[in-house]
């Protein structure tokens, strides 16, 4: 709701009537709940980023450099040099149309800018006006525009509006990806220091702390207490959960949200009582205590600064490989950029898990592997006991987040592990699930409380594929394998389709989980077990 | 012919003209793929207006009570709510509707003994209005409720923080960047 | 809409040029001789001059889109085609977009149709139209390598017996010259109908657009009604080909304004989205394996960067770790 104050005139002017007007012409209106507010001061500063300053995105002056222009030309033109993608995907798009109706914020919204192809426009068009020669000359008539503050406005406040999820690269004949244009635009931006709260002060706790919210080591160790006497009440075992062990086999690497919020917490409970039942020999870090990487929303330059914990703990602690958490972003950036932005990994081995011998090969170089490679792998051999009736009082769905879809094409060994750990499991329509799926609408930094308005347009078509599964299935539940997700999926269905919740795959497999010597009544959020089992001596 | 048979003959002509009416409300340019991609989710906006407008005629020409209606109403404000609408355009659908209807209906044969029903009619729409008024507050309100759900939420997670940095090892809650 | 007028005018006055330049002043040499080699020369130049620049931008990252199962566990059916971990399944993926444009097909599979008689699709006809042009552009291009070549190879003149199957009118009507025409008016007519593709349209894509069809038309044209002297036009052809240009004579105008509108669409394309037929080559979401955690990928310009090592972050809380019980590092 705009509260953004009507002036007299203007209450009863009520013309439904969009302005049809030539997307060349800048139209960012920052009205409040669609926009994210700007990075704070401190953060910049920790991070030494560029042009530090209090500012606010709805302030006519945003308190640019005086040569703000040539630094953004100048960015760019070292950004085409480095990157063919880019380059390339400024240059060959046809603008067919194919990738206009694949977007969720655009299905959400209907704003045109926010078809992907005009999405990139925004960029292309200053591209052409200063690095081609037909920009050059023709102008307006070639598609090009000054850059003047008005279109780097419109630049943040379109490239804060895609959640770099990628279902418009996989429609597009040149398999264009809307993310690098983004990624790119955003790279643009901090160099001229227009960046959001929701991504610096996360990379900036991250980079100090090891964890999104800046908690120190010792108050880690504690929320570990927490969960092991959560444990112990829930189960009757007591789980050990080793943290800065050096000499473990595994290092294993979550999503910090994991440890601290809600529902990731469960999902946090599943992992604990998985490796205790398994006998893994692990260790937690307080270090590398972060898979997620708010950096990658921001630069790469600050993607890799951050994803340099992960390799350089493994190497201290000395262990042979490394498992990695549900998290959508973090497996984006291990399973596409660590190896070349921190490898290589030589001091690591292959990966082969201890309890079955199976080498994932797949991860050979990288030495990562995903938890669902990992307890799919333990289910197939038969080295867990699991009860799957007790999660029957779940109808499950599973959301395929974008960046395990997308980037690492990661459906099968999720589908698997749910299909024997609950006994109810529908997936959502086929357009809507695999590399398919859409994005829950907070992805790449846009998670922000102040956003929400931006996020439930953007989140509709997700909640509407699960609204069909909730009335033809009776769906309750939704497991997704990413911590924003985990987050801003809970908020989205509250709105759209009440009744249904949010949970990790490994939460499921924590309940379904028969661990040896449990005395068992509740599920991992404190409800009954569905069907109690006598405790097993 | 009574009022709800001519309904129920021009239903298609009225729903059109209603959809063509709202979708107006959205930049041109984006209103080809609304109105006629007719996959559920490939266009999930478009296609919840269709369902949901058409559920809602159907009610107003069966005189169905208001409150079956409420559902339809609640689906289409829903969306109207998160979008960049004030709150009058958000909910200008069901001035839409009573023009499409009486626009339908003018080249038909409505005569004096329709009156009474279409007075009755606009009386139905109107209460409907208020009916999506309700609704789009409820839906304003949630949006600030589950605001103030996320703050609260991520207080919590910042006491469980202060409860665990401070449970038995003295308080050593150090300030972002000093080094202690 | 201003953009498509602007399009069309352009094309209009290049049409206008060689009948003014051919039929009233009569510069057969320059408009038959001339301006081909200067295309030819611009096209060869310009074409290779884009390629190396993208050539020139590194790949740093592996950042392919992956639209299948991946290869992980050795039970799990991994699709090669949709998520390539072998070259043969990278060659498939490839082909398979390149020939019949896989990603413009993807999906839609239309659930939950609702009651309209029309089933609409826009991606379908996008795609279904797009083939018809690319792949008629391609027999056409083919065919008419029977102008480069004395004897004609035996594969082309397959072709173009094949081409006019129906033998409907003298000459044969091409079932392609149908087929192009009716690919390109749908190519055209959906920028100019649809008010999203209006709105992402520019001058420049409704240009070439007309110029392929002005092409095309006058192509059909000069076979079908003004019956140029095609001997000649072949004798003109060869003799550019060989590089012993013979100044032709009378072929007819409308061979000089198909040739010069050609010459203008090859000078153009190096510096046009037409590019994207080399460029979709190039593509890093479509033309690497996803193995990116099997095989490390290097990134050419990577450079240090400032980290926060563990030594600094021990120093910061190195006694609330201790009492915390952590392990340290330094005592």
């Amino acid at each position: 709701m705009a509260d953004d104050k009507l002036k007299p005139e203007e209450i009863l002017n009520v013309s439904y009537e969009p302005a049809d007007r030539d997307w060349l012409t800048p139209t960012a209106v920052f009205r409040k709940g669609t926009y994210s507010y700007s990075a704070p001061l401190k953060h910049q500063k920790y991070l030494d980023l560029p042009n530090q300053r209090e500012w606010n995105p709805a302030d006519a002056d945003w308190k640019l450099p005086e040569n703000w222009k040539e630094i953004i030309l100048e960015g760019m033109g070292r950004l085409l040099k480095r990157h063919r993608s880019f380059k390339l995907y400024l240059d060959i798009c046809v603008r067919c149309g194919a990738c206009a109706d694949k977007c969720h914020y655009f299905l959400g919204s209907g704003d045109p800018k926010n078809m992907p192809v005009l999405r990139a426009e925004l960029l292309r068009s200053v591209y052409r006006r200063y690095f081609t020669v037909a920009g050059k000359i023709f102008g307006r008539l070639a598609g090009a525009r000054d850059l003047t503050e008005d279109v780097l406005k419109e630049w943040f406040y379109y490239f804060f509006q895609c959640s770099e999820c990628r279902r418009c690269s996989i429609y597009c004949p040149y398999g264009i990806d809307t993310c690098e244009i983004t990624m790119m635009a955003r790279e643009l931006l901090n160099l001229v220091g227009c960046n959001i709260q929701w991504v610096v002060e996360p990379a900036s706790n991250c980079f100090r702390t090891g964890n999104h919210l800046g908690i120190p080591p010792h108050a880690f160790k504690q929320t570990f207490e927490f969960a092991l006497d959560e444990l112990k009440d829930l189960t009757g075992i007591s789980i050990d959960a080793p943290i800065n062990r050096k000499g473990a086999e595994i290092l294993f690497v979550a999503p910090s949200a994991d440890y601290f919020a809600s529902p990731h917490w469960h999902t946090f409970l599943g992992y604990l009582m998985l490796f205790h039942e398994i006998g893994l020999d692990y260790t937690w870090s307080t270090y590398a205590s972060e898979g997620g990487n708010f950096g990658l929303f921001h630069s790469s330059e600050l993607a890799k600064r951050l994803n340099n914990k992960i390799y350089a703990e493994a190497r201290r602690l000395g262990v042979k490989w490394i498992l990695g958490g549900e998290c959508g972003h973090m497996w984006r950036t291990i399973h596409q950029y660590m190896d070349t932005f921190n490898g290589p990994a030589d001091f690591l081995e292959e990966p082969v898990s201890p309890i079955t011998g199976t080498k994932f090969d797949n991860a050979r170089s990288t030495k990562m592997v995903h938890i669902t490679e990992f307890t799919a792998d333990l289910i197939k051999h038969d080295k867990l006991k699991l009860d799957p009736a007790r999660n029957d009082r779940w109808k499950v769905t599973f959301h395929d987040s974008c960046n395990p879809a997308r980037a690492i094409g990661l459906f099968a060994e999720p589908r698997y592990i749910l299909q024997n750990v609950c006994n109810h499991f529908f997936d959502m329509p086929e357009n809507t699930i695999k590399e398919k799926t859409f994005c829950c609408g907070s992805g790449a930094g846009l998670g922000a409380d102040e956003n929400m308005e931006m996020r439930l347009r953007g989140g509709f078509p997700r909640a509407h594929a699960v609204k069909y599964v909730k009335e033809k299935h009776g769906v309750n539940m939704v497991s997704c394998l990413c911590a924003i997700d985990k987050a801003s999926l809970p908020p989205l269905f509250e709105y759209w389709v009440p009744g249904v919740e949010v949970c990790g795959v490994h939460e499921l497999v924590g309940n379904a989980l028969v661990m040896k010597g449990e005395t068992r009544t509740a599920d991992l959020r404190g409800e009954p077990l569905a069907q109690a089992e006598e405790p097993t001596a | 012919m009574t009022l709800q048979e001519l309904l129920r003959k021009r239903k298609k002509a009225i729903l059109d003209r209603c959809l063509n009416l709202l979708f107006d409300t959205y930049p041109h340019d984006s209103v080809t793929l609304m109105k006629n991609q007719q996959n559920s989710f490939a266009n999930p906006v478009g296609s919840t207006f269709r369902r949901e407008l058409e559920i809602i005629l159907d009610g107003l020409s069966e005189w169905a009570d208001p409150g079956d209606l409420t559902p339809s109403l609640d689906a289409i404000v829903h969306i109207r709510a998160v979008q960049e609408f004030r709150p009058s355009g958000a909910l200008a659908f069901m001035v839409h509707l009573k023009k499409a209807i009486r626009e339908e209906l003018q080249g038909m044969q409505t005569g004096p003994e329709h009156l009474d029903d279409l007075a009755r009619l606009d009386l139905r729409i109107d209460e409907l209005t208020f009916a999506a008024f309700d609704l789009y507050v409820a839906c304003r309100e949630k949006i600030a409720e589950i605001r103030v759900g996320e703050a609260r939420a991520e207080r919590d997670r910042l006491v469980r923080v202060v409860q665990a940095m401070t449970r038995g090892h003295g308080s050593r809650v150090t300030g972002h960047g000093e080094k202690s | 809409m201003n953009r498509m007028w602007i399009a069309l005018i352009a094309v209009l006055a290049l049409i206008i040029i060689p009948w003014v330049g051919v039929g009233a002043a009569g510069l057969t040499l320059l408009f038959g001789v001339g301006i081909p080699y200067i295309a030819c020369l611009i096209f060869f130049v310009g074409f290779i001059y884009r390629i190396v620049s993208w050539a020139q931008s590194p790949v740093p990252f592996h950042i392919p889109t992956i639209c299948g199962q991946q290869k992980s566990l050795p039970w799990i059916k991994a699709n090669n085609r949709e998520s390539p971990h072998s070259y043969w399944g990278l060659f498939a993926r490839m082909a398979l977009e390149v020939l019949f444009f896989r990603s413009l097909l993807r999906n839609d599979r239309a659930e939950l149709k609702q009651r309209q008689r029309l089933i609409y699709s826009s991606n379908r006809f996008l795609w279904a139209g797009g083939l018809l042009f690319h792949w008629s552009l391609i027999i056409v291009l083919f065919r008419h390598l029977r102008f480069f070549t004395e004897p004609v190879l035996p594969g082309i003149a397959f072709v173009q017996n094949l081409d006019a199957l129906f033998h409907v009118g003298l000459p044969a009507l091409y079932i392609t010259d149908v087929a192009i025409i009716v690919g390109l008016s749908y190519l055209f007519l959906r920028r100019v109908i649809y008010p999203q593709m209006r709105l992402i349209s520019l001058p420049s894509d409704y240009f070439v657009l007309l110029l392929i069809i002005a092409v095309v038309l006058s192509g059909v044209l000069m076979r079908h009604f003004f019956k140029i002297d095609a001997e000649k036009a072949k004798e003109l052809a060869l003799s550019i080909a060989s590089f012993r240009p013979v100044i032709p004579t009378a072929i007819g105008l409308p061979f000089y304004i198909h040739l010069f509108l050609v010459s203008i669409l090859a000078a153009y394309l190096p510096f046009s989205k037409l590019m994207h037929a080399p460029g979709v080559f190039f593509s890093p979401t479509r033309n690497l394996k996803n193995d990116s955690r099997a095989r490390r990928h290097i990134n050419p310009w990577s450079y240090p960067v400032k980290v926060h090592t563990y030594e600094e972050y021990e120093d910061e809380f190195r006694e609330a770790m201790k009492e915390a019980g952590l392990p340290v590092e330094k005592e």
